[in-house]
């Protein structure tokens, strides 16, 4: 059986809000980036995927099964939502224990794996505290060595990096990777720099719908040669808006910092610089026709 | 999985707090009820009263009639009339006008005009202990029950809902303490028929049915509410095990680990039945246990059952009101049936007295057929919650609310 994830023509509405459409993926062995920004449809492809809910039509195969197999989906995938927490009250091995035999994992299996996830992500130390006294990144770790417990053949995270700080952020990534040597992992994020990082892989959604799907370099390539940046003022600003897609701009006084795309070098004093994955994110957003977030 | 599941709810309950107030009110309630619990002794002839040795059970409408127009004329007399509307006392107060109609029936009942009854009271409490005794008067020759309900549906009118004057109240109102010769034959009931503890297992039950028929609710709520508040329950849907291990697991903790302390504070009063000691009886030693799986189990079952439907349903604590109702409702319609013999389809079936075992003799069909009703009411329950619990895990019946709010936290990311 082949380590795939295979979605075809998939769409789902909540009522009269449609939330993905027409959804068509090839996703294998290695770590996925979903990139889009909130609202996009990122948790409710990964609830899908995960059979917390159910599709409204397409086709869609993990490892070769057909996802209304629920219980047969559910033995080779683990999922992390993105809001989550477990009985607060128990001992980060009690919660780890507890999950453990819900995913059907023998006496012996559970005295085996956990001590050696929890070491994993780097708990050891914390197995003996209440879940209630973890700080959020701890808690993500223990999220994430909850999904593997039963060493599922699809890992799927839902925003794991939010409400992480920059280090923790980064230890994380790399966590994921290393998890994503013998598997597929999903990831979600609205954050460009996630998926830079650590994902061979990525797909952008928006409104429901893949933006598009490559390597990181091929989101790059979207943009290259085509990124200048330039500080001018702010009346300036508006006219450039107006005939260029600007990626970025920070505010410096009465100045701003403005990066934007234009096929040939636009005025003197802008520069050419490198394309970054964020420049092409935002040329992607913007030629959707949807407004900007930030 | 089912086993290690079970045993892991069972450890988790008892962690919780709701569970070990549960257990205090149980045993407090047990102690004030029961818990100078003395055992019935042989009645001795000549014996100034039988007052413990039970009530006559073949009640007269001569009965009724006397000792219901006793109670109209004491009312009156007193002018403190009670009712009983949704199980509390309520005083009414009567105008003039209503005040006169009421002495009007009495005169039409007992011949006694509002001037003679303080002399009649007296005169009969000059030959029967004013204690123990409930008044009686004697009614006007010829009287017909059929005339006595007619002025007593009036009186019932006049003092408006809950009132001690339907029939079926005034009946429950007759209480005629039985004579040696009937006093004998109740003991003997209780020794022979029941093994003196059977006596005891079912007075224990009629007690504890009173909270056991709705303390479970709260327990059962708070845990199920616990998944939703501790937002754990994504991470258990998405895993292997089947909704029916994941529900059947909790709730059949959550019944034994309910039962498990009602069981023990059972066996006291067999104990105490064994270091009584009375000589000839041929105690029966697991009529506890029987009266605990036959009578109590079912009703726990279904408080509990009802309890993981209505949360898992609604999500919210919807499970306290609809027991608290229904319980409320129970207690009210076995009220009128104390002394036991005619349960019905009450979920809390009353029996408040050791004896009555020709009573129960009697209705042991009825609540046999009452406690197979209960406990197949509350599998079919758990079925549904099961059910629910199904379609929840695939996204359905959820409420939307908690995607908006995960936009919000984003956003400040
Ligand atoms: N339960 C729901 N009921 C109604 N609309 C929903 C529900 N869940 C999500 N949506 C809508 O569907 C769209 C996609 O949501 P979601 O998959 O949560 O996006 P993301 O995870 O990318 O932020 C959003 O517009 C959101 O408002
Ligand atoms: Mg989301």
């Amino acid at each position: 059986m082949k380590t795939e994830i295979v979605i075809r023509n998939l769409s789902k509405s909540y009522g009269k809000k449609q939330a993905l459409k027409n959804v068509d993926l090839q996703i294998g062995k290695g770590m996925f980036g979903l990139l889009g920004r909130n609202g996009a449809g990122k948790t409710t492809l990964m609830k899908v995927l995960s059979t917390l809910l159910e599709k409204d039509s397409g086709k869609i195969k993990v490892c070769g099964i057909s996802v209304e197999h629920a219980s047969e989906i559910r033995k080779i995938t683990g999922y992390l939502p993105q809001e989550f927490s477990m009985y607060p009250n128990m001992k980060v091995y009690e919660a780890m224990d507890y999950l453990g035999v819900l995913s059907g994992l023998t006496k012996a299996q559970r005295k085996e794996r956990i001590p050696m996830l929890l070491e994993r992500v780097n708990l050891t130390e914390n197995a003996g505290i209440k879940v209630r006294a973890l700080s959020g990144g701890m808690k993500r770790r223990l999220g994430i060595a909850q999904a593997i417990l039963h060493d599922p053949k699809v890992l799927i995270v839902d925003e794991p990096t939010a409400g992480l700080d920059p280090e923790e952020r980064v230890r994380f990534r790399n966590l994921l990777s290393e998890i994503a040597e013998d598997r597929i992992v999903i990831l979600s994020t609205h954050i460009v720099g996630d998926v830079e990082a650590t994902c061979e892989e990525i797909a952008v959604i928006d409104q429901g719908r893949i933006l598009f799907r490559g390597t990181v370099g091929e989101l790059l390539s979207l943009v290259e040669g085509r990124v200048y940046r330039a500080e001018v003022s702010r009346k300036e600003l508006d006219r450039i808006r107006s005939s260029y897609n600007v990626t970025s701009m920070i505010t410096l006084g009465n100045n701003v910092k403005v990066r934007f795309l234009a096929d040939t070098k636009p005025f003197s004093t802008a520069q050419h610089c490198d394309a970054g994955v964020e420049d092409a994110y935002m040329y992607l957003m913007q030629r959707e026709g949807a407004p900007l977030c930030s | 999985m089912f086993i290690t599941l079970f045993r892991k709810e069972c450890v988790q309950t008892a962690k919780s707090l709701t569970y070990w107030l549960y257990v205090a009110c149980l045993v407090l309630f047990f102690n004030s009820q029961l818990g100078n619990m003395h055992i019935l002794t042989p009645p001795q002839e000549g014996q100034e009263n039988y007052f413990d040795y039970g009530f006559e059970t073949d009640i007269t409408e001569q009965d009724i009639m006397e000792t219901g127009a006793g109670s109209l004329v004491w009312a009156y007399y007193y002018d403190n009339y009670m009712t009983y509307p949704v199980g509390f006392a309520k005083s009414v107060s009567l105008n003039a006008d209503e005040k006169e109609e009421i002495g009007d029936i009495i005169c039409e009942l007992t011949g006694l005009k509002p001037a003679d009854l303080e002399a009649d009271i007296a005169a009969f409490f000059e030959t029967h202990d004013i204690q123990t005794t409930q008044y009686e008067v004697k009614l006007k020759e010829g009287l017909t029950y059929d005339r006595f309900l007619k002025y007593m549906d009036r009186v019932a009118e006049i003092l408006g809902p809950g009132s001690g004057y339907t029939e079926e109240n005034l009946r429950a109102n007759v209480q005629i303490p039985v004579d040696y010769e009937g006093a004998v034959a109740n003991y003997r009931d209780l020794t022979e028929k029941d093994g003196l503890t059977g006596g005891y297992a079912r007075l224990f039950c009629d007690y504890m049915g009173v909270i056991l028929g709705i303390l479970p609710v709260f327990v059962t709520a708070t845990r199920m509410l616990r998944d939703k508040r501790s937002r754990m329950q994504e991470l258990i849907y998405a895993r292997r095990a089947p909704s029916g291990t994941v529900m059947g697991s909790r709730y059949l903790a959550l019944v034994c680990m309910h039962m498990l302390p009602a069981a023990v504070l059972s066996v006291i009063p067999t104990v105490n039945c064994i270091r009584a000691g009375i000589e000839g009886v041929n105690l029966d030693y697991l009529a506890w246990l029987k009266y605990d799986l036959g009578w109590l189990l079912p009703m726990v079952m279904a408080v509990i059952s009802v309890g993981i439907f209505c949360t898992e349903l609604t999500e919210t604590a919807l499970a306290v009101l609809v027991q608290t109702a229904w319980w409320f409702i129970s207690l009210m319609t076995g009220g009128t049936e104390m002394y036991g013999g005619s349960y019905g389809w009450n979920l809390i079936p009353r029996h408040n007295t050791e004896l009555n075992y020709a009573g129960f003799e009697e209705g042991i069909r009825q609540l046999a057929a009452n406690r197979i009703f209960y406990a197949v009411l509350a599998m079919v329950l758990l079925a549904l919650t099961i059910l629910i619990y199904e379609r929840k895990r695939k996204g359905h019946l959820r409420r939307s609310g908690k995607i908006f709010r995960n936009h919000k936290s984003t956003d400040q990311v």
